[in-house]
């Protein structure tokens, strides 16, 4: 999460500086990490253990 | 037990209590949130405020006025790409021309010239006039900036400059 803000923060300033080269990779890392996240949290088994 | 005890069996500490599936759930859908926050400021044609405007506009030539209406040391507000978007000329003490969009690159307040640099009057943010970079306060961000040229004596709006350490753009500059 902290790295999911600390990437919209950059990019939303880059994009007011009028530099839009970023969007592309900045979006699939973005794309990576929510993927990770939605795996973790519907398919890990763990989480459920009180432990 | 009371009855509505039994028709409301959940205890009061484990009301609050949240699973860590249930974060984990939490945590992926504000994830997705921000990739679809990325995903739009991809897709948006249109720039934001402050932002220059994207290269496919074509540069608009605007007449603003004689170079002799505006002393040295003095300001002239106009608008450029429409009614929208308001800006500042400013003929500095040392005779030059300096023209940027009036928004903040803070909160989007319309700076004004103050006689030694531009501030926006919202917040006390500072920008020098040469280049518009921040001096003072909390815009981190130079001012949007745009190209001025002397023709015969009138004073003409060309085009958006690139925000300054970007990179070549700065001719043509009076």
């Amino acid at each position: 999460m902290l790295i999911q803000a600390y990437l919209f923060e950059t990019v939303l300033g880059a994009v007011l500086d009028g530099e839009r080269g970023m969007l592309g990779g900045a979006f699939a890392v973005s794309l990576v990490l929510t993927a990770v996240a939605l795996v973790l949290a519907f398919k890990a088994k763990d989480l459920d253990n009180p432990e | 037990m009371p009855g509505w005890k039994s028709l409301f069996p959940v205890d009061l500490a484990e009301e609050g209590r949240l699973s860590r599936r249930e974060f984990a759930r939490f945590l992926a859908l504000v994830s997705a949130g921000f990739t679809g926050g990325i995903g739009y400021l991809g897709l948006r044609r249109k720039p934001l405020d402050g932002a220059p405007a994207a290269p496919a506009d074509a540069p608009r030539e605007l007449r603003l006025c004689r170079a002799d209406d505006v002393a040295p040391g003095n300001s002239h507000l106009f608008t450029y790409r429409d009614a929208q978007d308001r800006c500042i000329l400013v003929r500095t003490a040392g005779d030059r021309w300096r023209a940027y969009r009036q928004t903040c690159t803070h909160l989007g307040c319309a700076v004004r010239w103050d006689g030694k640099g531009l501030e926006c009057p919202c917040h006390n943010g500072r920008f020098e006039v040469e280049q518009g970079f921040p001096t003072a306060g909390p815009p981190t961000r130079p001012l949007s900036r745009l190209r001025v040229e002397l023709r015969g004596g009138d004073v003409w709006i060309v085009g958006d400059l690139e925000k300054p350490g970007a990179g070549p753009g700065e001719g043509g500059q009076a």
